[in-house]
């Protein structure tokens, strides 16, 4: 999944990925 | 709680695949946008490996670092094989005008099976933590939910590209959805049928004494 993001989104993909996981992580512990 | 709320759960889960279909196939988003969603996607999915699914597995150290590596090599073998019968390309996000070369027969098929190897092991574990834990855990359903958005687009799009009719398209994410629910709804009943597992529910089988079951009385 990570290759064919990169691939497609461009260097943003590492932004918004962190992005994720930072959302999820707060869900995680709300 | 029951199997049948889990199975809901788990089309819940899964009608991102639907949406990102039907986003797909009316709006085209460009392969950049679509691309951002896969990176999100997979940011939510690592926190739910990390936060959610390995820490409430960690009571036998072995067996969790045994079930992960076979899990990992099933996947590997799955998608390996899958990839062999012209699945390659089920996350490349082409616009259909832009595929000149002939896709393989079978590719359509394989994509499909692509993204069912990816939901059922999802649901299947979403409806086992709604059995051990009776609530939805909101960040593993959110990575899910998300990630299945651009499996869905994506899909979508190759599947197009592949020449497969919308139609069908349309019926095999359902079929998808569908096998969703059920996975969860047996993730469940695996949990409900295995009491004495370590950290399951423990219930009484039949009234009677019993000091490790929930009192009758």
């Amino acid at each position: 999944m990570m290759p064919e993001a990169s691939a497609q989104g461009g260097k943003a993909v590492g932004l918004v990925t962190v992005c994720g996981f930072a959302v999820a992580t707060a869900l995680a512990f709300i | 709680m029951n199997a049948l709320t889990a199975a809901l759960w788990g089309a819940l889960a899964a009608s991102s695949l639907l949406l990102g279909s039907a986003l797909a196939l009316w709006l085209h988003p460009s392969g950049r946008l679509v691309g951002l969603v896969m990176g999100f996607g997979s940011g939510t999915l690592i926190s739910a490996v990390a936060y959610e699914l390995v820490p409430q597995a960690t009571r036998g150290d072995l067996p969790v670092a045994l079930g992960l590596a076979a899990g990992a090599l099933a996947f590997f073998l799955g998608d390996r094989a899958i990839d062999r019968r012209g699945g390659e390309r089920r996350e490349r996000i082409a616009a259909p005008a832009a595929s000149a070369t002939p896709k393989p027969a079978g590719a359509g098929l394989a994509i499909f099976l692509g993204t069912l190897l990816d939901g059922i092991p999802e649901s299947l574990v979403l409806g086992m933590g709604l059995s051990l834990g009776g609530a939805v855990g909101a960040a593993f359903l959110a990575a899910v939910f998300i990630s299945n958005l651009p499996e869905g687009m994506a899909g979508t799009t190759s599947m197009e590209a592949a020449g497969m009719p919308r139609k069908t398209i349309f019926c095999l994410w359902v079929a998808l959805l569908v096998a969703s629910a059920a996975a969860a709804a047996l993730g469940y009943a695996l949990v409900q049928l295995a009491p004495e597992m370590e950290g399951g529910p423990q219930r009484p089988s039949r009234p009677g004494p019993c000091s490790r079951c929930w009192p009758t009385r």
